[in-house]
């Protein structure tokens, strides 16, 4: 499904911030990324995304064995690839429910399919809301406008039901949240990811990885991916920090 | 009181001709582009059947009227109000005292909204419309200025909302008509709030050869609230302004402005507003928003939000922004599979829906409008 060989990325000013990645994730997998700040964990998933602020120096991302590497930011969408970002942007006046349509229906079209009507779209929308387990209200929402941090959050999860991605990519969904909506969106990814498809989760803390269990946890350090384990890596980092993990093995 | 207003007429062509025409030196002016407006050969006016509205004027006379309680001349206090709109000498006001006066006294609930339709098809024009809510009042209003071709135009309205009173209105300068067709039209909106009424003034507006909105606000009592604001376009070499005063006369009221203008092509737009709150006014709940997306860079837009505050218990904020569609949120629309250019209209679009959110009946056909001059 996803596969990145000795990635190199840095801004335009020559900052290098990924330093040659390795990571593979096959399809229905769920990954686990951990690191300390500023490892590269947020701009892994932008640059997975398309962004144009980063420049990838060497290397490659294959997604189904396709090189993403001339793909627009929007065909990375149209194929399958979708990241919930840590801090979802605010678009006042755009109506969350024509959003989601819109977006779907460029999908839709871009893979030579029919766009769908409000009436079509409907139940889609309501699965949706139901799969992410969020109120139908948000729905008359602007796009993320006024929404608190948490549900902003589970708007990207809301948006990931919709789009029904091949692979997600989730940057610290889990930050924000209080338990209850923790539980809500670990029951969506679960549910997400018994559908077949692939998530790659990029957290900081354990607590969301006792609800969703990863096929594997990497560590994340200056760039590079310099640990990959089981579930257990997990709770070894909660136990001993990064610097203990690191300095023992 | 046919006297009282001749008398005030005379006084008003006094002042006017005292005053003369404004000029780029006065600070209220200064940003106004004078030649198109002298320059503007008008229409010539032609008659309008339009049965689609409550009140229908055109070129500033009254041609149809369905409103139980609407009188065509002035009462006492409606000529006390005159007499200081002279005082002050805003133009609109000053050459709108003699012209075709319209009072509507709204009283209990009002179950539809009250339409007013000003077709503008050219020749020169005035009109005065006076409002008064009565205690308790409920009502919501639209008011139109429709223009068909050049024309030259001012305006008086003027708001009283009595203790308790709500209203609503939705106004739309333009609609459906492009710049090229809206000449020159000077208005003044002169707002009054008493204890415990709310009015809210949401103003749709496009551009025209000169195009000028002066809104004065007075929150008279405590619990008063007033809000206005709304959206703007303007495109081609089309030039709108707004200048807002809101005054807080005594404390513990509320008041709200929040304006959006979006300036394509080589158009200008300019907000000039104050939030004044008067000395002993405490507990002054005031804000003042400006935001301004200008879609190419021939495009001219001002913004000067000013606070002048003479008490010191008060929340007041007052800020402006100026600036293109934001990049990031683009970015982030176009990684949900939307391309750049649709990304780009749903921003550009949703900024004017945020503008005009205040709207009531009027909202779908002057977003439309507004969207419609964009291209989107």
């Amino acid at each position: 499904m996803l596969k990145i060989d000795n990635l190199h990325v840095a801004l335009e000013d020559g900052t290098e911030i990924l330093k040659g990645i390795d990571l593979e994730v096959g399809v229905g997998e769920v990954h686990a990324i951990m690191g300390p700040n500023g490892a590269g964990k947020s701009t892994l998933s932008k640059v997975l995304m398309g962004h144009e602020d980063y420049l990838v120096t060497a290397g490659s991302v294959l997604m189904d064995g396709e090189d993403t590497a001339e793909w627009a930011i929007e065909e990375r969408a149209h194929k399958g690839i979708f990241v919930g970002f840590q801090y979802p942007i605010e678009v006042p006046g755009v109506n969350n429910a024509d959003f989601l349509r819109l977006a779907l229906n460029a999908k839709r079209k871009a893979g030579g399919e029919d766009e769908l009507s409000k009436d079509e779209f409907a139940p889609i929308l309501d699965a949706a809301l139901k799969s992410a387990e969020a109120p139908g209200a948000w729905t008359d929402r602007d796009l993320n406008h006024g929404f608190s941090g948490g549900e902003k959050k589970r708007n990207e999860i809301l948006q990931m039901f919709v789009l029904q991605p091949k692979l997600a990519v989730l940057d610290e969904t889990d930050s924000g949240l209080d338990v209850d909506a923790l539980r809500a969106v670990a029951r969506g990814i679960n549910s997400f990811r018994g559908a077949g498809r692939t998530v790659v989760l990029i957290t900081h803390y354990q607590r969301l990885l006792d609800l969703v269990e990863p096929d594997k946890v990497h560590i994340l350090a200056d760039g590079k991916i310099v640990r990959s384990g089981d579930k257990s890596l997990a709770s070894r980092l909660e136990a001993e920090g990064y610097d203990g993990v690191l300095a023992h093995g | 009181m046919a006297d009282t207003l001749t008398a005030l007429a005379t006084q008003a062509t006094e002042r006017l001709a005292q005053l003369g025409a404004p000029d780029t030196k006065s600070e209220d002016w200064r940003y106004v582009k004078w030649k198109p407006a002298a320059e503007l050969e008008l229409a010539a006016s032609h008659a309008i059947t339009d049965t689609d509205a409550d009140i229908v004027i055109v070129d500033g006379a009254l041609t149809s009227s369905a409103i139980d309680g609407m009188r065509t001349s002035p009462t006492a206090a409606d000529c006390e109000r005159i007499a200081t709109a002279i005082a002050s000498g805003e133009r609109a006001d000053l050459a709108s005292v003699d012209a075709t006066f319209i009072g509507i006294e709204l009283r209990g609930v009002r179950a539809t909204p009250l339409r007013i339709v000003h077709h503008l098809t050219g020749g020169e024009s005035a009109l005065r419309i006076h409002i008064l809510a009565a205690p308790g009042a409920v009502a919501d209003l639209t008011i139109e200025t429709r223009h068909h071709g050049l024309a030259r135009c001012s305006s008086a309205l003027n708001v009283v909302c009595e203790g308790g009173a709500a209203v609503r209105i939705d106004e739309m300068e333009g609609g459906a008509t492009t710049p090229e067709t809206i000449g020159v039209h000077l208005a003044s909106k002169r707002l009054e709030v008493q204890r415990d009424a709310s009015l809210r003034l949401t103003t749709a507006l496009t551009g025209g050869t000169l195009v000028r909105h002066t809104t004065i606000g007075d929150l008279l009592d405590e619990n008063a609230e007033l809000i206005v604001g709304g959206a703007t376009v303007t495109t081609g070499t089309s030039q709108a302004h707004h200048l807002v005063r809101l005054n807080h006369r005594v404390g513990k009221a509320r008041s709200r402005q929040n304006f959006k203008t979006i300036a394509d092509d080589r158009s200008l737009a300019t907000f000039d507003g104050i939030i004044h709150v008067d000395a002993g006014a405490d507990e002054t709940d005031a804000m003042q928003q400006s935001n301004n997306l200008q879609l190419s860079p021939g495009a001219r837009i001002v913004a000067r939000p000013q606070l002048d505050i003479h008490t010191d218990e008060v929340i007041a904020s007052h800020g402006a922004t100026i600036g293109q569609p934001d990049p990031e949120e683009q970015r982030y629309l176009r990684t949900r599979g939307l391309d750049a250019d649709t990304a780009r209209s749903l921003i550009v679009g949703g900024f004017i829906i945020a503008g005009l959110a205040g709207m009531g009946s009027l909202r779908e056909r002057a977003q439309a409008a507004l969207l419609r001059l964009l291209g989107i």
